[in-house]
């Protein structure tokens, strides 16, 4: 076995690069969450259930500032079978760093299954955001082991119904939506008991800070080919 | 000059064992005037009393479930060719001599791979996991080795003075006489080389013939022995038969594992990995089923590589049962040897992800395992496109979209003139006007919203510029 292989191990922790006690996290970019969080953040090396009801309603906008940390400091992300296709501007502007971006667009339930696994387990992912339908307690145990084993971030997006089986995600958390943003109940995580509710709102996006405006009086600039990244600011 | 003598005793046989795992009674016929008998056996057909020199009849008597091929010269020598691109990692200077044996000269390599017994046992371990086991010898003259490996003794002779001693006692039978010449040496009371050598010289050039005196100062290094050197192809092609039709698919990785090692063996001697190769599986009477394999990044190693086929071949529903293997590479990229990218750990976890892909792609198939990338276009739906994963490119400047996409926009109902997706859609941003198109594909223009429902999910819609003005759903903001 050589060094390199040695320090890919999942339980072979070096000083220096991990050198938190206990839980290591990555920072999800909202403060009154992360003191809520063991580690502060979201956990690494550890499967985590996002509970709630409408796609949409600003669960992947929780996971955004930790997903973009994550391919910036050199690790992959990886969708499993997302309900929608991944839209790349948008990635790009939340700061994800495209070219450690895959996403599995198979979606019979076993291959989504296995392919979540090994990417949790490959070592080389940072986050692996899974919408996995109907996953059954072997499974989710699975995919916490291939967690632990691989370092990596395992997100499951899961109905609100789940909350009443047992699950062996170190954390897990529901979301309903509230005025501007949603309201977080942390229901399980490591060290600590149930929290009280915590409110969450998008900081403003860099996507719509800038407002949005026409683009009509560029276009013949557009059309005669002026504007060479033909983005019409 | 130090040359190390292969010599494969058993290679007709093998060219038929070395595809299987645990193959059954198995024997290589030799046909004389349409009489067929058993030229070799292997173990299993051993342990039933079948003995080389047997006619088969009598074989088949013993042993009902005996397979035999007739002997295949052909295959052995493509197999020794196989055997001399895996050997190319020792040395770049190797010769056949069939129809079993490859010279190898190794004074050069003896320090790089820690000295001749740890050369002799990488070789021989190495051999004997591509399925041949193989007499090794070594001596300061390659026809020297070729005698002793004939004569099976394992030496290694460093030394052309102690050349003589070592091959003095083998039988004059090994050097490839002519019959009437060999019944005249035993006449004269010479049975090994050291009794002709201890003529004196001039009377046995009388005697023996100047090509035999010139045949044994080439044995003993006196002379120099010039041998055609095995030119190398291109690319790398090797073929390996199963001992018995495989009609299951996963049965098939052992006999690939050992194509992939002599691949190895050929990258190894290049400094090159590849990047793209083909698998065929042949059949009897039908044309081969060809499985071309496409990597993310170029390898050589040997475990990551069976493990894609493995995929591969669990995915592959065989159209028939199949009879041997063909591998072909013909790209190669450098890679950097081992002992660079050990410290190095960057480069380490590159593997990691690159395994994850392939492995993925391996087993899932390539559609469907994407990357995206945006392209600079401001019209939505081709403002992105999938690329191979790790390929994106950044691109600078792009304007801000949804998360979500939808596949195609979705029309939206109208109540009471506001649109409506889980509840009346409240527009809270806009509108962004896009147009044009016409030059590749629909004329279109639209005015976009950010909107959102009373369930606080917010949308990207748009309404048509033009009639009918209808409303949609292109994305969703999460």
């Amino acid at each position: 076995m050589s060094l390199a292989e040695v320090l890919q191990r999942a339980d072979i922790w070096r000083g220096g690069t991990h050198a938190h006690e206990g839980h290591v996290a990555v920072p999800s970019g909202h403060a009154p969450l992360d003191q809520q969080l063991p580690g502060g953040g979201w956990p690494l090396g550890a499967l985590t259930e996002l509970l709630f009801d409408h796609p949409g309603m600003g669960e992947l906008q929780l996971l955004m500032p930790a997903q973009a940390r994550l391919t910036q400091a050199g690790r992959w992300l990886v969708w499993v079978t997302p309900p929608y296709l991944p839209y790349a501007p948008a990635l790009a502007a939340a700061g994800v760093e495209l070219s450690r971006f895959l996403y599995i667009d198979d979606h019979a339930p076993k291959a989504a299954l296995w392919a979540m696994e090994q990417a949790l387990r490959s070592g080389a992912c940072g986050a692996v955001l899974g919408w996995l339908t109907n996953p059954d307690p072997r499974a989710l145990r699975r995919l916490q082991l291939a967690a632990e084993a691989g370092g990596a971030m395992g997100v499951l997006f899961r109905p609100p119904q789940a909350a009443r089986q047992a699950s062996p995600a170190a954390l897990r958390v529901q979301l309903t939506p509230a005025h501007n943003g949603l309201t977080l109940r942390i229901l399980k995580r490591r060290g600590g008991w149930a929290s009280q509710p915590i409110h969450w709102e998008p900081g403003t996006p860099r996507h719509l800070s800038g407002g949005i405006h026409s683009c009509a009086p560029d276009l013949e600039r557009c059309r005669a080919g002026e504007a060479e990244d033909g983005s019409c600011r | 000059m130090l040359w190390l003598s292969l010599y494969l005793p058993h290679l007709p046989l093998e060219v038929f064992l070395r595809g299987g795992a645990q193959p059954g009674p198995l024997a290589v016929l030799a046909t004389h005037s349409n009489r067929q008998t058993i030229l070799a056996r292997n173990r299993a057909a051993a342990a039933h009393g079948i003995t080389p020199g047997m006619p088969l009849g009598a074989a088949l008597s013993l042993c009902a479930d005996l397979v035999t091929h007739p002997r295949e010269e052909g295959a052995e020598g493509t197999a020794l060719e196989g055997l001399a691109l895996w050997a190319e990692q020792f040395t770049p200077t190797l010769s056949l001599a069939l129809p079993a044996a490859l010279l190898l000269e190794v004074e050069g390599s003896l320090k790089l791979f820690g000295g001749v017994e740890a050369l002799r046992e990488r070789i021989d371990s190495g051999v004997t996991a591509l399925g041949y086991r193989a007499r090794l010898a070594l001596a300061p003259s390659p026809l020297g080795a070729w005698l002793l490996a004939q004569a099976g003794q394992h030496q290694s002779v460093l030394n052309r003075g102690e050349l003589e001693q070592a091959l003095s006692p083998l039988p004059l039978g090994l050097l490839d006489l002519p019959k009437e010449k060999s019944k005249a040496l035993r006449g004269m009371g010479l049975y090994t080389l050291g009794d002709c050598l201890r003529l004196p010289r001039d009377g046995a050039a009388k005697r023996l013939g100047p090509e035999f005196l010139a045949a044994l100062d080439r044995a003993l290094g006196r002379v120099p022995d010039p041998l055609p050197l095995f030119t190398p192809p291109a690319r790398f092609h090797s073929r390996i038969a199963l001992p018995a039709e495989v009609e299951n698919a996963e049965a098939l990785l052992f006999a690939a594992r050992r194509l992939l090692l002599e691949m190895q063996g050929f990258l190894l001697a290049r400094s090159m990995g590849v990047q793209t190769f083909e698998l065929y599986l042949t059949h009897h009477h039908r044309p081969p089923s060809r499985l071309p394999v496409g990597l993310v990044a170029p390898t050589r190693e040997i475990d990551h590589l069976l493990g894609l086929l493995k995929e591969l071949l669990g995915r592959f529903e065989l159209p028939a049962p199949v009879d041997g293997l063909v591998l072909t590479a013909e790209q190669f990229v450098p890679l950097a040897s081992h002992n660079k990218a050990l410290f190095n750990e960057p480069k380490a976890e590159q593997q990691g992800w690159q395994q994850l892909v392939e492995r993925l792609r391996a087993r899932l198939g390539e559609e469907t395992v994407k990357g995206i990338q945006p392209v600079a276009d401001h019209r939505p739906e081709r403002a992105w496109r999938t690329v191979v994963p790790g390929q994106a490119k950044p691109l600078p400047g792009v304007p801000s979209r949804p998360l979500w996409l939808l596949p195609e926009p979705e029309l939206l109902k109208e109540v009471d003139g506001h649109p409506w997706h889980g509840g009346r859609l409240v527009l809270q941003q806009g509108p962004e006007r896009i147009e044009s198109g016409w030059w590749d594909g629909p004329d279109m223009a639209r005015d976009y919203f950010v909107a959102a429902n009373p369930r606080h999910g917010r949308y990207w819609v748009y309404r048509e510029c033009r009639p009918p003005r209808r409303w949609f759903l292109h994305g969703v903001f999460s």
